[in-house]
């Protein structure tokens, strides 16, 4: 018999969509695309991209950051030189907890005007807490129970 | 004594008697017999393993679920509500065993704890110096017997029987290589589930934790953990074989790949301990190769890489043995001296290296550094002339010169050599250090400023102007002391500190000689001066002043 045990632990939750995107876009001509991919329970595989549709000049300088009750952490913040093509800046792994906000916030320089804006958006994650068994206490153990899928 | 309490003491002893004999259990079951039907009693058997994470030096590669057994681990078989019933191990290729179990419900409790078949001893605990066990529901039936049992990643505890595994093939390669001669000692690892501390080895004199191996673990925050990066586990096991062993001179602090100016102590003991991975990894894909978490790519070897894993990405990634020569040079680099390791074990093999390292370190009366361990290494070995210039040659890749310099021999005044910018090596032979005698013409009334510079290798030179006649004009150790400076002796060996510096009028026009050599300090405190290489290099120039 193989069989496939999943693991108690108090914050596992499951990711219902597999991934999600969200834009900003401080003014006409100008994106930021951060689209968020989930690839374990609670890990996502965030990509933020900028994109200019014309032939914009200028700068931009982009900041993402994660907050949740507990803390603020600065996920990405970048600067840069507005092109027409897309521009991936960053494809990494990160813990996304349940519970946090992600913020974007892009600003803009076009000929000495700036124009800025943020973007709240939250993990579309569903928590379901596994059917828990519980452990019993043992002097100098850390009990981790498994229990059938 | 009163009756009563004569009769107690009769009772008391009576039950302590009856403990000290074992009580027939047929009575109980035929009492039981009698109430109810005997329980089935089967054999049942199984494996345990554990999910890896293959890397490469990209990564990890994903979707790729690699298991492997849990090699002589402990584990239990307990009642529901965890009472144990009867203790195990698993055998060498993860499988168990029980006989004569009723049939029912019970818990396999999988403890992090294996024992090498040397019967040395790992455990993997929490931070609050608790063991990990793993506890699974089995239900046994008589059509259900045998059982495998998966430990994935996803679960996160896929990872400690990784730590346990990696720490059981270390152990393994110094228990073989050493052809038993070696044990290290019992080996505790900490590590928990979002605790972001970072890796590192406690030595038992460090009051601030427990001695072991600590185990990063951050996903949150900088995404980096390591319960599956072999690389970091493996280097962290040389720390606590050093340890072990009481051939852990180095002094720690923070150091860099890049940084060619460390304490020759720290950048042995860094490069000593990833060299070892690299060396346990070859063992392994010579042994055991299913034990690796590498791939097997044509013309990549990743056996001699370096890699420490973050997100779906990598922190660090490097060739230890290829890695650029430019960069990553001098005995004060760490990687240079990971390097050199593998050079010689390529020239040589495992065993020659790995023996010299264990005996010939315990021996030296120096600080552990990689000079001491040429000094062992040369001779124990006692190579071939030839082997021996094949050995200095790849040292000398990284501007590392165990051997003579161009300009030998210059150990007299009879035999000093006119300045120019030859980089002078103070090594002579193995466990003897080199004197460099040079000659520069003077005339009188000028003033000249004779200096040694480009000190590398942990040079310290101690420079004395003598007459022709051996008389001694002036002498210096250190032209400026750096323990003085605003920002001390850092980086330590960045080639200006510890070179000396005289200044001169000559009295009459003549050739004056310049005696070089290491000082004398760190044969009379290799603990405190540890850091000061024996076997230095350094340029010597000759300046008029106006």
């Amino acid at each position: 018999m193989k069989v496939q045990w999943a693991v108690w632990l108090c914050f596992v939750f499951s990711v219902t969509a597999s991934a999600e995107t969200f834009f900003v876009k401080p003014t006409s001509g100008l994106f930021a695309e951060i689209s968020v991919e989930s690839t374990d329970s609670d890990i996502h595989s965030i990509k933020v991209r900028v994109r200019s549709e014309i032939n914009a000049t200028g700068s931009y300088s982009l900041v993402v950051i994660q907050e949740s009750n507990a803390s603020s952490e600065t996920l990405f913040s970048w600067q840069g030189l507005v092109t027409p093509e897309w521009s991936v800046l960053f494809s990494d792994d990160r813990f996304l907890s349940n519970d946090s906000t992600i913020k974007a916030t892009l600003s803009v320089n076009q000929e000495g005007n700036t124009f800025s804006r943020t973007v709240t958006w939250q993990p579309q994650v569903s928590i379901t807490p596994k059917s828990l068994m519980t452990s019993q206490p043992r002097a100098g153990e850390h009990v981790i129970r498994l229990e059938l899928p | 004594m009163k009756v009563a309490q004569r009769g107690f003491y009769l009772f008391l002893m009576s039950v302590l008697l009856s403990a000290c004999f074992p009580v027939s259990e047929k009575n109980t079951d035929d009492d039981t017999t009698q109430q109810k039907p005997a329980a089935q009693q089967v054999d049942i058997s199984g494996v345990i393993q554990y999910q890896d994470r293959l890397y490469n030096q990209l990564g990890f590669i994903n979707n790729n679920a690699v298991y492997k057994t849990l090699r002589n681990v402990s584990i239990a078989l307990a009642q529901t509500d965890g009472e144990e019933i009867e203790q195990s191990l698993t055998n060498a290729v993860g499988a168990f065993s029980f006989s004569d179990v009723p049939v029912g419900d019970y818990l396999l409790r999988i403890k992090a704890q294996s024992t090498v078949t040397n019967g040395t001893q790992i455990q993997v605990f929490d931070t609050s110096s608790d063991l990990y066990v793993i506890e699974v529901p089995l239900t046994i039936s008589e059509e259900q017997v045998d059982f495998e049992i998966d430990l994935t990643a996803q679960q996160r505890v896929g990872g400690i029987f990784n730590m346990l595994d990696v720490f059981y093939s270390a152990i393994k390669f110094v228990d073989d290589v050493s052809s038993g001669t070696v044990s290290v000692d019992d080996l505790a690892v900490f590590w928990q589930w979002g605790d972001s501390n970072g890796s590192y080895t406690c030595r038992a004199d460090n009051i601030s934790c427990q001695q072991g191996i600590y185990v990063l673990s951050d996903p949150y925050f900088s995404g980096d953990t390591d319960e599956y990066d072999d690389d970091v586990l493996l280097h962290e096991f040389a720390h606590h074989m050093e340890s072990s062993l009481f051939l852990f001179d180095s002094p720690g602090g923070a150091h860099t790949l890049h940084s060619t100016a460390l304490d020759l102590r720290l950048s042995w003991s860094e490069g000593m301990a990833s060299a070892f991975g690299a060396s346990v990894k070859h063992w392994l894909r010579q042994n055991d190769p299913g034990r690796l978490s590498i791939p097997n790519y044509v013309g990549l070897d990743l056996a001699d890489y370096y890699i420490d894993t973050r997100g779906s990405s990598v922190n660090v990634a490097i060739d230890l043995q290829s890695a650029s020569a430019s960069t990553y040079h001098y005995s004060t680099n760490e990687v240079a001296v990971a390097s050199s390791m593998l050079s010689l074990q390529s020239l040589t093999d495992i065993p020659t290296l790995w023996r010299s390292y264990w005996s010939a370190l315990t021996v030296n009366s120096t600080a552990d550094t990689l000079e001491s361990f040429w000094d062992g290494f040369v001779g124990l070995n006692a190579p071939a002339p030839s082997d021996l210039s094949d050995w200095q040659s790849t040292l000398a890749s990284r501007d590392i010169l165990y051997q003579l310099d161009s300009l030998e021999t210059n150990q007299s005044i009879a035999s000093a050599r006119t300045i120019d910018d030859t980089i002078h090596s103070l090594y002579r032979n193995h466990y003897t250090t080199d004197v460099d005698w040079h000659k520069v013409d003077v005339t009188s009334g000028i003033t000249y400023q004779f200096e040694t510079h480009t000190l590398r290798n942990g040079a310290d030179t101690m420079l004395e102007l003598y007459r022709a006649d051996e008389t001694l004009l002036a002498s210096n150790d250190d032209a400026f002391d750096c323990e003085l400076e605003p920002s001390g002796c850092s980086p330590l060996h960045d080639g200006a500190n510890f070179s000396s510096l005289i200044e001169y009028t000559a009295g009459a026009t003549e050739t004056l000689y310049l005696k070089v050599q290491t000082v004398s300090a760190v044969y009379d405190d290799p603990t405190s001066y540890g850091y000061i290489g024996r076997y230095g290099t350094y340029q010597i120039q000759v300046m008029e002043l106006p």
